[in-house]
């Protein structure tokens, strides 16, 4: 258990250290995103469209109204997913599983609803 | 008994304590009701943000209630057309009219006859708040369908909108220097009137405020319980604004949380969590490691979020301010802003794209 641990902070500490030289693009800084669909035509998102969002703790994307579908895809499936996020709502999530290797550490509530998930993770996760 | 229970429960004012100067302004709209000489009638209340016309709008309804037969105030309706919920709340409204659960209606028109038949027998009292649409009105009520001698009462920041809607418009006046005073006291001092010793400059921050109870109420309970000094420095800052105006005030409200941690809360809340359940919203701050009971607390005291119903609310004044504080953590590039809500904005973000065609 003590192993975890320290792999855990190790790897959380590569990933901040990598990050802060990698993340002068932008994103770096998004902490929420609310996304209501039924205000946006289609969108096919890269693997990638959240990979340096590493602070992202609060991520929703819903549909506010009744009959419209999940209209953000993701055809090439999706890469990560911040280690820091609490908060996933997403209405109609098209893949079948979450991302391999995002560890839910902080997570406080997920609601996958209407989504194509079979499996959140492969193999065994500490909640 | 069941009856009078019922009325007794309607008419308790116990919401509304702390109120300056609404007697008077209930008094005008009741004297406009009674110019209107239609079955129906219609008042509009206009006036700027945070200026008071829902809590008239809500105080007006609790001293008429009891003389109806169906009474309901419907807050929000922009916020909640904005989600899409026009059509549950008209149900809901019909269904808390008749007294009858889970009546649907499902056309965008009051259909059924049984139900008009119905409607059109009951006096009525409805107030719809913060309408900045007639097609929303229109949505929600039909006018010739309610009985006669019904009130209906519309609040807008849009004199337009009620000018198609009513019968007469109140336009909601800034309170009077002595209310203003009364207002910023019950606030700062947490009584009628501030110690002599702090009269003067009592009078300095109410001349800021202009008369907009939202402004001082922030402005009082920022200041509450802090000393002379303070409130002079503090005071000469506002003093220093080009032109001051009313998002400059409560801006200074937001900028006196010391704390990082209270004011994430609030940013959260304004961008994200406004109208959801507080226990949800607390869950999920608390598991972003924030304190949010002392954050609450202070947010509560500081007039600028409050929980009705269960429901983390807040004016939409201060909604447009911490937004604007957010927006302008960076204008350069979206990524750099911590928190995103508009669709158009995460859409570019997310694509990387300049953004085409992306309303539907």
């Amino acid at each position: 258990m003590q192993c975890n641990m320290v792999l855990v902070v190790s790897l959380k500490s590569y990933f901040k250290l990598s990050f802060t030289f990698t993340g002068f693009q932008g994103t770096g800084k998004v902490e929420g995103i609310f996304l209501d669909v039924s205000k946006i035509r289609e969108i096919e998102l890269s693997s990638t469209a959240l990979e340096r969002m590493y602070k992202l703790r609060l991520l929703k994307i819903y549909n506010s109204e009744a009959g419209v579908k999940c209209r953000v895809h993701l055809p090439h499936g999706l890469k990560s997913l911040s280690e820091e996020l609490r908060y996933l709502h997403w209405d109609g999530y098209p893949l079948t599983s979450l991302p391999s290797n995002f560890r839910p550490l902080n997570l406080v509530e997920i609601n996958l609803s209407s989504s194509k998930v079979k499996q959140l993770w492969r193999g065994d996760q500490v909640l | 008994m069941q009856t009078i229970c019922k009325r007794l429960n309607r008419a308790s004012p116990c919401k509304l304590r702390g109120l300056v100067g609404v007697d008077s302004r209930i008094e005008k709209i009741n004297k406009l009701l009674s110019i209107v000489s239609s079955d129906v009638r219609i008042i509009g209340i206009w006036g700027m943000g945070g200026i008071g016309k829902t809590t008239i709008a809500e105080a007006f309804f609790y001293s008429i209630s009891s003389q109806y037969e169906g009474c309901q105030f419907l807050p929000n309706i922009r916020q909640e057309s904005e989600k899409g919920r026009l059509s549950d709340l008209r149900d809901e409204l019909l269904s808390k009219l008749l007294e009858e659960e889970n009546l649907r209606v499902g056309t965008p028109h009051i259909g059924p006859t049984f139900i008009r038949d119905r409607l059109c027998q009951k006096k009525i009292l409805l107030v719809l708040d913060d309408v900045n649409d007639v097609r929303q009105f229109q949505h929600l009520i039909e006018v010739p369908l309610i009985g006669a001698g019904s009130v209906v009462v519309v609040t807008s920041r849009d004199k337009q909108v009620l000018k198609n809607i009513a019968d007469e418009i109140y336009e909601v006046e800034e309170l009077n220097s002595h209310e203003a005073l009364q207002l910023f006291s019950l606030n700062a001092f947490k009584g009628n009137h501030p110690p002599k010793a702090y009269m003067e400059l009592s009078i300095t921050a109410i001349n800021y405020a202009k008369g907009n109870p939202l402004a001082l109420q922030v402005l009082g309970s920022y200041l509450f319980d802090k000393g002379r000094h303070f409130w002079e420095s503090q005071l000469n800052e506002i003093e220093s604004f080009p032109e001051l105006n009313i998002y400059d005030l409560l801006r200074i409200g937001f900028d006196a949380l010391r704390d990082n941690n209270t004011k994430s809360i609030f940013l959260d809340i304004a961008c994200f969590f406004r109208g959801h359940q507080v226990d949800f919203v607390k869950r999920i701050l608390d598991g972003c490691g924030f304190k949010t009971d002392i954050g609450f607390s202070v947010l509560i005291d500081r007039c600028l979020i409050k929980i009705s119903d269960d429901k983390v609310e807040m004016h939409d004044l201060l909604q447009e301010m911490a937004r604007e504080v957010v927006r302008k953590e960076s204008l350069d590039e979206l990524g750099r802003q911590s928190r995103l809500w508009s669709p158009k904005d995460i859409y570019q973000v997310l694509t990387n794209n300049l953004v085409r065609f992306i309303y539907s």
